[in-house]
C-alpha cells in the first residue's frame, strides 16, 4: 500500500461495493486517481486529475497553470505599439488573430480608421494563421490515436505557409507584423505569389490526399464516432467556443455575425454539423480549411492599392473597448482600458480554450479511460491560451 | 532468338555499370547546407548592425525595445551623445527597434540575414557578455572629434573676424 502511494496513487475511500454478492476486493472498493498529464504524450504542460472505477471515469479534475506567463500584467508596461509582442504569445499557433484582436480595440480608443489595404492583408494573415493552426489540429487529433503519418502531412503544407509569413515579416511563428495603425511591412507581389503557391498546394495535393487517407478512415470513424457527445443545448449551456461549438450544430461565428477587418465584404460559409462528437469536431476542423483557403483567394483577388499603414498617436485618450475576434480555436475577446498614458491600463482577454476546457469535467463523466485523450484532442485546445 | 538475348544481356549490364558510376559521382540526395550562404529574400529578422557614424542618439529605439534590452552607451562627444548597445541574449528580435529609427534614408539600426549567432561554451557569464555594439565606434567618435574640433575653430574665427569688424569700426568713429 505504501509503496504504492508513492508511485504517484492515492486511493480515496468509497463505499463498500459488492457485485453479485461477492466483495471484489481492494480496486473494486476504492477509487483510483491517477494523474493524467504533464509527463503524457497528448496532454501537452497541464494535468488532468482523474479519478477511474476501474475502467469508468468518475470525476476529472483539470490541474492547469504550468505555462502562466502573466502576458495581461505585462502588457502594462509596454508601449501601445509594442505591446503586440506580449500580446501575440498568447498561442505562437495562430498570432495574427490575437494581434488583430488587440490592434483594432487601440484604434477604437484613439479613434484611428486603419486604411483599406491593411484590412484585407489583416484577414489574409488571420486565415494563414488559422489554416496552419487547423494543420496542426488535425495532425495532432490523429497522433493521438496513434498514427503519426497525419501530423507529417499536415507539417508539410503548414511549412509553405510559413514560407510565406517568413518572406513577408522576417520570422516563421513570432511574426509581430500587425499593430496598431495597419500592418508593420507592405505586402509585396512576392508574399502573395508564395501565399497562391501554398494555397494552391494546399488545394491539390493535400485535401484530395489527406481526405482519402484520414477523413474517410473505418479506423477512425470506429474510433471516434460517439465519443464525447455534446447536444446542442448542452453545447450552449457549457459555454463551448469554436469548432467544437459548432459541431454541436450551433452557427456562431464572429467573422459572420459581427465582421472585421475585411470579413464583411468576402463570401464564405460558416461550417456545422449536427451529430456534436469527436468526429464531428474533427471534421469542422478540416472544412474549415477549405472555407479558409477560399477566403484567401477572394481577399488576394479584391487586393486594393494604397497605403498599408498610417501613424498611431503615442497617447492615446482615456477610453474603453471590448473587441470579440474569431480565432483559430473560437472567439477570442479583448477589453482593453486607456487611462490616457503611453500604454494600455489594462488588457483581459477571454480565451476560448479556457471555456472548452472547463466543459472536460462534464463531458468526461462515466466514459472509459481510453476515450480521455481522444476527447481532450477533439476540444482543440492551446495551452499556451489557457494559461495566458 | 540468340542473336537477341546476346544482345541484351550487356545491354542491360552496361546500364547497371553507368548508373553505380552515376550513384559514385553525382552529388548524393542529401545535401550539405550549412556552408551554403541562404539567401534571403525579402527581409530577415536577424543579427544587428548598428552604424555609429549614422546613429544620432536619440534614443528612441530604447524606448521602442519591448523587453528592454538596448542601452544607450554614452561616447563623451556632443554628436551623438549615446549610442545603442543590444544585449543579445535577452533580445527577441522583434525589429521594433528598427521600425523606430527616426534617420533616413539608411537607418542607423538595422536587423540583418545573419542568422548564425552562437556563444560557446553558453555560460550565464558568456551569455551576458554577448552583446551588439556599434561597429567603428572609435573612428566614428573621432570623426565626431574632428568634426567639433573643426566647429569651434571656425566658431573662433568668426569671434575673431567679429571683434576685428569691431575694432575697425571703433577705430573709424
Amino acid at each position: 500500500m505504501d509503496s504504492i502511494a508513492q508511485a504517484g496513487f492515492t486511493f480515496v475511500l468509497e463505499e463498500k461495493k459488492e457485485i453479485s454478492g461477492e466483495d471484489l476486493g481492494l480496486l473494486q472498493e476504492k477509487l483510483l486517481q491517477l494523474n493524467w498529464g504533464v509527463q503524457h504524450p497528448a496532454s501537452g504542460p497541464m494535468r488532468l486529475k482523474v479519478w477511474v472505477d476501474g475502467d469508468e471515469v468518475v470525476k476529472v479534475d483539470p490541474d492547469i497553470g504550468y505555462v502562466l506567463r502573466l502576458l495581461e500584467k505585462l502588457v502594462e508596461y509596454r508601449t501601445w505599439i509594442n505591446a503586440i509582442v506580449n500580446v501575440e504569445r498568447a498561442c505562437f499557433m495562430d498570432n495574427f488573430g490575437t494581434m488583430t484582436g488587440y490592434s483594432i480595440a487601440a484604434e477604437k480608443i484613439a479613434g484611428v480608421e486603419v486604411p483599406k489595404k491593411a484590412d484585407y492583408m489583416r484577414t489574409i494573415l488571420c486565415e494563414g494563421g488559422r489554416i496552419v493552426s487547423h494543420l496542426v489540429g488535425l495532425g495532432s487529433f490523429v497522433g493521438v490515436l496513434g498514427v503519426h503519418t497525419a501530423m507529417q502531412w499536415a507539417l508539410i503544407a503548414r511549412e509553405k505557409f510559413l514560407d510565406a509569413f517568413e518572406l513577408y515579416s522576417g520570422q516563421r511563428i513570432a511574426t509581430a507584423s500587425i499593430i496598431p495603425g495597419g500592418v508593420r511591412f507592405e505586402p509585396t507581389g512576392k508574399f502573395i505569389e508564395k501565399m497562391t503557391k501554398a494555397i494552391d498546394f494546399l488545394e491539390k495535393e493535400f485535401f484530395p490526399r489527406y481526405e482519402e487517407v484520414f477523413l474517410d478512415n473505418p479506423t477512425l470513424k470506429l474510433r471516434t464516432k460517439g465519443v464525447g457527445v455534446v447536444p446542442k443545448e448542452k453545447a450552449i449551456e457549457l459555454g463551448l467556443a469554436g469548432p467544437p461549438l459548432r459541431a454541436s450544430g450551433v452557427t456562431s461565428d464572429i467573422r459572420k455575425d459581427y465582421p472585421y477587418a475585411a470579413y464583411g465584404e468576402l463570401d464564405f460559409n460558416v461550417v456545422t454539423r449536427e451529430e456534436g462528437d469527436a468526429y464531428a469536431r474533427y471534421c469542422v476542423i478540416f472544412e474549415e480549411l477549405k472555407e479558409s483557403a477560399k477566403i484567401i483567394r477572394q481577399a488576394i483577388e479584391g487586393f486594393p492599392e494604397g497605403e498599408y499603414r498610417t501613424k498611431f498617436p503615442v497617447k492615446v485618450p482615456p477610453g474603453e473597448a471590448y473587441v470579440n475576434v474569431e480565432w483559430a480555436r473560437g472567439c477570442f475577446g479583448f477589453h482593453l482600458i486607456s487611462d490616457g498614458g503611453t500604454g494600455p491600463y489594462r488588457l483581459k482577454m477571454g480565451a476560448p480554450s479556457f471555456a472548452n476546457l472547463w466543459a472536460i469535467p462534464e463531458m468526461m463523466k462515466g466514459i472509459k479511460l481510453a476515450d480521455v485523450p481522444v476527447i481532450f484532442a477533439s476540444l482543440y485546445m492551446c495551452h499556451g491560451d489557457i494559461d495566458r | 532468338m540468340e542473336l537477341g538475348s546476346a544482345f541484351k544481356l550487356p545491354v542491360e549490364a552496361t546500364k547497371k555499370v553507368i548508373r553505380v558510376a552515376k550513384a559514385l559521382l553525382e552529388p548524393k540526395a542529401t545535401e550539405i547546407w550549412w556552408d551554403k550562404e541562404i539567401r534571403r529574400e525579402y527581409h530577415y529578422r536577424g543579427k544587428h548592425v548598428i552604424k555609429a557614424e549614422l546613429c544620432i542618439g536619440c534614443s528612441l529605439c530604447a524606448r521602442a525595445c519591448p523587453v528592454n534590452c538596448i542601452e544607450m552607451v554614452p561616447t563623451g562627444v556632443k554628436k551623438p551623445r549615446a549610442v545603442p548597445k543590444v544585449r543579445a541574449n535577452e533580445c527577441i528580435f522583434c525589429g521594433l527597434c528598427e521600425d523606430a529609427c527616426p534617420v533616413k534614408p539608411e537607418k542607423a539600426i538595422k536587423l540583418t540575414d545573419t542568422y548564425t549567432m552562437y556563444v560557446e561554451p553558453g555560460t550565464w557569464d558568456n551569455l551576458a557578455k554577448f552583446v551588439f555594439e556599434p561597429e567603428n565606434l572609435q573612428e566614428a567618435i573621432e570623426k565626431a572629434k574632428k568634426m567639433e574640433e573643426m566647429i569651434e575653430r571656425k566658431k573662433q574665427e568668426a569671434l575673431k573676424k567679429k571683434q576685428k569688424a569691431e575694432k575697425q569700426k571703433k577705430g573709424e568713429e
